[in-house]
C-alpha cells in the first residue's frame, strides 16, 4: 500500500517536471531548416540559410554569428528595386516575440566570408548564433549541393 | 479644374492678405484677384500633378509588364542587342559571332556575391540540363561586373563548378562596360565596410534569352521563373 503511494507520486512528480521541461522548451528561440550552399570556390564567400522562430515571451535580437569554418559571418539581405539586385547588411537583427524570420535564397541570408576550408556537400557547418537575451545557440548546418535551393521537401 | 485660363485683371499685390506692417485686413478686390489667381496656379499644378502620377503609373505598369517571361513585346527591346569583345573562361577572345546561331541565356554578375549570383546561374545550369539533346542550342553566358577580381582563372574554377556547359566570360573594365552597355545592363561599385576587399557590387538581376542572331528575346529571373519555366519558354522557340 504504502509502496503503491510512493510510485504513484513519483510518477506525478515525474509528470509534472516532464510538462515544466516541454513548456520550458516551447519558450525558446527555435532554428529550422538549416542548409549552407556548398562553396563554388574558397575564396569566395560562402551562405547558409535558416528559419528562427522566437517563441520567448519578448523581443530579442540576433547580435552576431560565428563559427569557426569562417573568419566572420554577417547577416545580409538581397534586394531588388527596378531589376537591380542589392545587398545589405542587417547588424542586429530583431526578432518580436513570436515573430518567425525566413533566411532565403535571394532574401535574408548568413554571408560567411575566409572559409578555412571549401563547405562540401553532405558535411555540416557548425555555427553559434548569438542572441542578446537567449543567449547562444550551437546550430550544425548541413551542407547542400551548389544547385540546392532549400532543404528536401521545399 | 475648369479654370483653364489665368484672372485677366491679375494686377499681382500680396496674397497673404496682409499689408506692409504684416497685419491682416480685409480682402479688397485687387487682393481677390490676386487668391484667384493663386488658386488657379494651384489647381494648374494638381493637374500637372495628376499627369504626372498618371504617366508613371502607365511607365511602372509597362515595366512590370516586361519581366514576364516569355513576353516578346518589350519596351525599348530593340535596345538590348548581344554585343562584346570579351575573354572567356578558357582565356580566349570571343565576341558575339562565336555564338551565333546559338541562343544565349545571358547573365551579369559576381563571384564575390554568395547569394543571388550562384541561386541563378544555379538556375541556369538546371535550365541547360532541362533542354536535354537541345542543350547545344543554348550558350549558358555569365558576364563578370567585377573584371579586376574576377580572371579568367577564377571564373575557370567558378563556372565549371557550378555547369560544365556555363560560360564565365571577363575582360578589361572598358570591355565589361561595352557589353554591359549593349545588354542594357546597370552595375555600380558599392563601398562596403564588412564586404571582403571593402567592396560589393550592385547588378541587375535579369537572365536575357538573346535569339541565334543576337537579338533581344525574352526577359526572365531567378526569383520569379523557375527553371522548369525557363526551359519550357526556350524549347517552344527552338
Amino acid at each position: 500500500m504504502q509502496l503503491q503511494l510512493i510510485v504513484v507520486s513519483l510518477t506525478i512528480v515525474a509528470s509534472l517536471n516532464l510538462s515544466t521541461a516541454l513548456a520550458q522548451q516551447e519558450r525558446r528561440m527555435i532554428v529550422t531548416k538549416p542548409w549552407a550552399r556548398a562553396s563554388i570556390l574558397q575564396s569566395r564567400p560562402g551562405v547558409a540559410y535558416l528559419i528562427i522562430h522566437n517563441k520567448t515571451s519578448s523581443s530579442d535580437r540576433l547580435i552576431g554569428v560565428t563559427s569557426p569554418l569562417a573568419r566572420e559571418i554577417n547577416i545580409h539581405i538581397s534586394s531588388e528595386t527596378n531589376g537591380v539586385m542589392r545587398m545589405r547588411s542587417v547588424p542586429q537583427l530583431e526578432i518580436a516575440a513570436g515573430q518567425v524570420v525566413t533566411m532565403q535564397p535571394g532574401g535574408m541570408h548568413l554571408m560567411l566570408t575566409g572559409l578555412r576550408q571549401p563547405l562540401r556537400q553532405g558535411e555540416q557547418l557548425p555555427i553559434v548564433l548569438e542572441f542578446e537575451t537567449a543567449g547562444q545557440l550551437h546550430v550544425n548546418v548541413p551542407v547542400l549541393s551548389i544547385a540546392a535551393q532549400g532543404p528536401k521537401g521545399e | 479644374m475648369n479654370d483653364r485660363t489665368p484672372p485677366k485683371d491679375y494686377s499681382g499685390g500680396d496674397p497673404m492678405g496682409t499689408n506692409e506692417h504684416g497685419e491682416r485686413r480685409a480682402l479688397t478686390t485687387q487682393q481677390l484677384s490676386s487668391v484667384d489667381r493663386l488658386i488657379w496656379w494651384m489647381n494648374r499644378i494638381a493637374l500637372g500633378m495628376i499627369v504626372v502620377s498618371l504617366a508613371a503609373a502607365v511607365v511602372i505598369l509597362a515595366l512590370r509588364d516586361d519581366s514576364l517571361p516569355g513576353r516578346t513585346q518589350h519596351i525599348g527591346e530593340a535596345l538590348v542587342k548581344s554585343e562584346f569583345n570579351l575573354v572567356n573562361h578558357l582565356g580566349q577572345r570571343v565576341t558575339q559571332k562565336d555564338f551565333s546561331g546559338r541562343w544565349q541565356l545571358v547573365f551579369f554578375g559576381f563571384t564575390y556575391c554568395p547569394d543571388v549570383c550562384p541561386t541563378t546561374l544555379a538556375s541556369m545550369g538546371k535550365v541547360i540540363d532541362d533542354l536535354g539533346k537541345d542543350a547545344d542550342k543554348v550558350a549558358p553566358l555569365f558576364i563578370t561586373v567585377d573584371p579586376l577580381r574576377d580572371t579568367p582563372k577564377i571564373l575557370a574554377e567558378y563556372v565549371t563548378a557550378i555547369h560544365p556547359k556555363l560560360i564565365g566570360l571577363t575582360g578589361t573594365p572598358d570591355e565589361i562596360k561595352a557589353a554591359a552597355k549593349a545588354f542594357r545592363i546597370y552595375y555600380s561599385k558599392v563601398n562596403k565596410e564588412d564586404a571582403p576587399d571593402g567592396y560589393l557590387m550592385d547588378h541587375s538581376g535579369y537572365i536575357y534569352l538573346m535569339t541565334p542572331k543576337g537579338v533581344y528575346e525574352a526577359v526572365f529571373t531567378a526569383k520569379s521563373d523557375p527553371p522548369e519555366k525557363i526551359a519550357v519558354a526556350i524549347k517552344q522557340r527552338l
